[in-house]
């Protein structure tokens, strides 16, 4: 069974600017399979610089590897027909770090949600797409009547952040690569906009590739983490590696958060994650 | 399926709309202040084209040199010319030199501008040297060379021959703006919701620019009227017909400046400037409005 | 060092493709031109004065355009030719050659050029650095920075017309046209030396002015986005004086961007020139090309074109050549 979505051996050098600048290598050697048919959350893991975005942007096809390879369903991005790459676009899916550089402050909101509808001819009428687009915005938690019509500028963060993810969520994808989702969101709201994730995994079966520099956050809602430091994945396995990290790197991170009782998976205790929190931000 | 209710967050949120390019360029003061200048010196031509007699254009149509009086506002030629008469066709016909050339310009300089920023690859190689190549050169002296080849050119030659020579800067420019927008997250937003290239550049790209396109209209428009004036001066303007710079060229080929002539030689070096001064707020004010920062500065 | 060589590199193909460009510009045009200007060339070569010289002209032309040949051959002869420096002959003034017409003229032209770019330039950016430094709101400031608007929005030619207007009919301190009394010869003297020099106020002036205005400004808004740099804010905590950050970290680093316009502008002001010298009269490149328009004298047209596009490229990279040793970011890379 060839898998989604696949990075084979992939390394990203992105070259200084005037001629022989020192070179940059953002990713070194990755490997991922993601299959997709059981929805998980990969929590890639990482200090910033660390390649994070390279990565999830290679996946994306949105930047080119140097070396290695990047397989849709087991053939290369770079080698996709036309309706095949249509179908990689609506079933690999993205939300980004910025919630608000990813809005054109020339249109309101809600272009970024019927610009897919209609790129992806997804619906057949205005109708149709107005109510897929309602349903998506209620599905993540939005009053429709308060955020379409609006620009980008008269929402919160939060509120932006949500709308960005009922657009992934509009094309039914089936994985979702999202960048440090939460990291310039309120602290305040962080917790339901990772909520909105995990819901995503457990009531639509999507999988989400979940890029953070958090660990904590890392650990509470995915199945299994990588550890990425300085472009070389350093640790990966099920999410219970936090217990038991191997490599100085993760050990590092995990000794800087500070985590009461591991043992304790989150979303079961609100009250716990509500004190970590405070904590951390203390 | 929708979240719970206690999920529902409501923040506060800023509430005014921004303001839409057209709000913006209506309340900017040298934009309006600009285009009201103008539209009085387009008007007051065209009004004067329908009150004077265009007969008074020819030559020995009337009394020679003359200062302003009665019959002409405007003072008269050595040729016996109106010099009112010929300004309702000069300037018309300068600003339509200005308008063809900056679309041609804009048009061109678009169009490449964009394909080398958003495509980058050979093909940026490629137009990034033709662009540099036609920025080092004098653009004037290959209008020069043409104006010299093709014998009676017209107004609409003119405006062509300097709209094709006229795309070097727009292009330059808008590579670099395209350069930077391109890196910004909505447009990877735009390529993972299914737009092409094409799209993003027609439908992400060119709303941002707007304003800024404009400024390089504006620009392009100023660029060219200069050129006409300049290529006319040197003799190489539309001999049958009147523009500004074929009125400063008969003016000064007659002697009008010793001959203390000053109504001929000056109304046209006077409504060029004012010309310009307009065009050059509507620049100053287009620049303003894509770049908010800028008007802290001046 | 391999960064310097591969930029250097670079702005070399640049220069190339331009000479190419202008070459073959000049080349296909009279081809190109609807309306058969060659024919009409041929035709007034044949009308240029009876009988001496006459047929050589004619015989000249026929080699140098060899218009039974094919257009590629054509090309290539063209080439040879230019690499040999010939330009051919004037036809409004046979037999001169347009290499010497061309000549007599040019510096003139490169004279007038170098001392009002240098002039406005170095006046135009240390006003400009000052005045942006201070920040100040006065109203002499004020004043100043509308002025210089002004002078960088009037064209030359406009300048030029008013400058003539007034210093040369109503307040006539300077004469009227020309580079030198009529009737002199050039020579090294003190009196001829200052008269070239009152023959060239005028065009200098109505350059300088306008330049002037552009340098001025740009220089401003240059250190002014510049104080707020974390630079200056360092220098400043270190209590460097006023004057001192002002010169030795604001204006140095204002100069980069600053010399690229130059470069940049060079085209313009080269145009800019050539047109002033109609206005003065002033028997530069500009005055040529306008007395070889009158006369359809289109070989000293097509050489002083030429040549000019090729001064000003490689002027441009010469520039190019420089700008590493101001510019920090790439000396670093060379030496890193
Ligand atoms: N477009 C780019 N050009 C040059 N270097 C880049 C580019 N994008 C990222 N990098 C470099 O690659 C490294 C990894 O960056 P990134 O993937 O953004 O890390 P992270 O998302 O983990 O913070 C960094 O050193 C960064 O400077
Ligand atoms: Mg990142």
């Amino acid at each position: 069974m060839t898998p989604l979505l696949q990075a084979r051996d992939v390394t990203k050098i992105f070259k200084g600017g005037l001629g022989d600048r020192a070179a940059t290598v953002a990713l070194k050697n990755f490997t991922l399979a993601l299959d997709a048919e059981q929805p998980t959350i990969i929590a890639v893991v990482g200090e910033s610089g660390s390649g994070k975005t390279t990565m999830g942007r290679m996946l994306l096809g949105l930047e080119r590897p140097t070396t290695g390879e990047i397989l849709y369903r087991g053939k290369n991005l770079l080698r996709l027909a036309r309706e095949e790459a249509k179908q990689f676009r609506i079933e690999v899916q993205a939300i980004f770090q910025d919630p608000f550089g990813v809005y054109n402050s020339f249109y309101r909101v809600d272009h970024v949600l019927t610009v897919p509808i209609e790129k992806f001819g997804l619906a057949h009428n205005a109708n149709e797409s107005r109510a897929m687009i309602e349903r998506a915005l209620k599905a993540v938690g939005l009053k429709p009547e308060d955020t379409l019509g609006r620009y980008p500028n008269q929402l919160s963060g939060g509120q932006r952040q949500r709308i960005m993810i009922a657009r992934a969520l509009l094309l039914r994808p089936k994985v979702i690569i999202a960048d440090e989702p939460v990291s310039m969101i309120d602290a305040s709201l962080r917790e339901s906009i990772l909520k909105n994730l995990l819901q995503l995994k457990q009531e639509f079966g999507i999988s989400i590739i979940y890029i953070t520099h958090d660990l904590t956050t890392a650990y509470q809602i995915s199945d299994s983490i990588i550890v990425l430091y300085r472009g070389e994945v350093v640790e990966q396995g099920g999410v219970e590696l936090v217990n038991d990290p191997q490599h100085p790197y993760t050990k590092l991170l995990i000794s800087s958060i500070p985590v009461p009782d591991p043992n304790r998976p989150w979303g079961e205790d609100e009250e716990w994650s509500q004190s970590a929190h405070a904590e951390r931000t203390v | 399926m929708a979240l719970a209710a206690k999920d529902i967050i409501t923040e506060e949120t800023p509430s005014a709309a921004p303001p839409g390019y057209s709000t913006l360029i209506l309340q900017n003061r040298k934009i309006v202040f600009g285009g009201i200048l103008f539209l009085l010196i387009l008007g007051t031509a065209l009004a004067g084209a329908l009150m004077i007699d265009p007969k008074l254009r020819r030559s020995g149509s009337i009394t020679r040199k003359l200062p302003p009086h009665a019959a002409a506002v405007l003072g008269t030629t050595s040729l016996g010319q109106s010099v009112a008469a010929q300004m309702t066709e000069a300037v018309p016909n300068s600003i339509q030199v200005g308008l063809i050339a900056a679309l041609l310009g804009t048009v061109i300089g678009s169009l490449l501008g964009f394909v080398s920023g958003y495509f980058g690859g050979w093909v940026d190689a490629v137009l990034r040297v033709v662009i540099d190549v036609f920025l080092a050169v004098p653009v004037l002296l290959f209008l020069v060379l043409i104006a010299a080849l093709v014998r009676g050119v017209t107004v609409q030659h003119m405006a062509i021959i300097i709209g094709l020579f006229a795309w070097s800067w727009p292009a330059r420019a808008i590579r670099s703006q395209t350069l930077s927008l391109k890196t910004r997250p909505f447009v990877d937003v735009a390529r993972i919701s299914g737009m092409s290239g094409f799209d993003i550049i027609t439908r992400e790209l060119v709303p941002q620019m707007l304003p800024w396109l404009g400024a390089n209209f504006v620009n392009a428009f100023i660029v060219a009227i200069l050129a006409e004036a300049g290529l006319s001066i040197l003799g190489l303007g539309p001999q049958r017909e009147m523009t500004l710079g074929m009125m400063i060229y008969w003016s000064l080929s007659y002697g009008s400046i010793l001959q203390n002539m000053w109504w001929w030689w000056l109304t046209p070096v006077v409504t060029l400037m004012l010309l310009f001064l307009a065009l050059y707020l509507i620049h100053l004010g287009f620049d303003e409005v894509s770049n908010p920062r800028l008007r802290t500065q001046v | 060092m391999r960064a310097y060589v591969a930029y250097v590199g670079q702005r070399f193909l640049i220069l190339l493709a331009t000479i190419i460009l202008a070459m073959t510009i000049v080349f296909l045009l009279p081809r190109l031109v609807p309306g058969d200007p060659m024919g009409a060339i041929m035709a007034k070569l044949s009308s240029v004065g009876a009988g001496r010289g006459n047929e050589a002209l004619i015989r000249d032309y026929m080699e140098r355009f060899g218009l039974n040949k094919p257009v590629w051959q054509q090309y290539i002869d063209y080439l040879v030719q230019l690499a040999q420096g010939n330009l051919g002959y004037s036809i409004a003034n046979f037999p001169a050659k347009v290499s010497d017409l061309i000549f007599t003229a040019l510096p003139w032209t490169v004279g007038l050029l170098l001392v009002t770019t240098v002039l406005s330039w170095l006046i135009g950016s240390v006003l400009g650095a000052v005045v942006g430094w201070r920040e100040s709101k006065s109203v002499t400031i004020r004043a100043v920075v509308v002025l210089a608007l002004v002078a960088y929005t009037t064209p030359y030619y406009i300048l030029a017309i008013l400058l003539l207007f007034a210093f040369a009919f109503l307040v006539p301190i300077f004469p009227l046209a020309g580079a030198y009394e009529v009737g002199t010869k050039p020579e090294f003297t003190f009196a001829f030396t200052v008269d070239v020099l009152r023959h060239a106020a005028l065009p200098a002036m109505s350059i300088i002015l306008v330049s002037l205005g552009w340098w001025f400004l740009s220089m401003r808004s240059l250190m002014i986005s510049i104080k707020g740099e974390d630079y200056i804010l360092w220098a400043e905590a270190k209590g460097l004086f006023p004057r001192r950050i002002l010169w030795r970290y604001g204006f140095r680093n204002a100069l980069l961007p600053q010399a690229t316009g130059l470069a940049l502008s060079l085209g313009y002001l080269v145009g800019g020139a050539l047109v002033t010298e109609v206005i003065f009269g002033y028997p530069g490149i500009g005055w040529l090309i306008f007395s070889s328009i009158k006369g359809l004298d289109y070989p000293v047209i097509q050489g002083s074109v030429m040549l000019i596009i090729i001064s000003v490229a490689l002027v441009n990279f010469a520039m190019d050549l420089i700008y590493p040793f101001i510019d920090p970011r790439i000396r670093q890379a060379q030496t890193g």
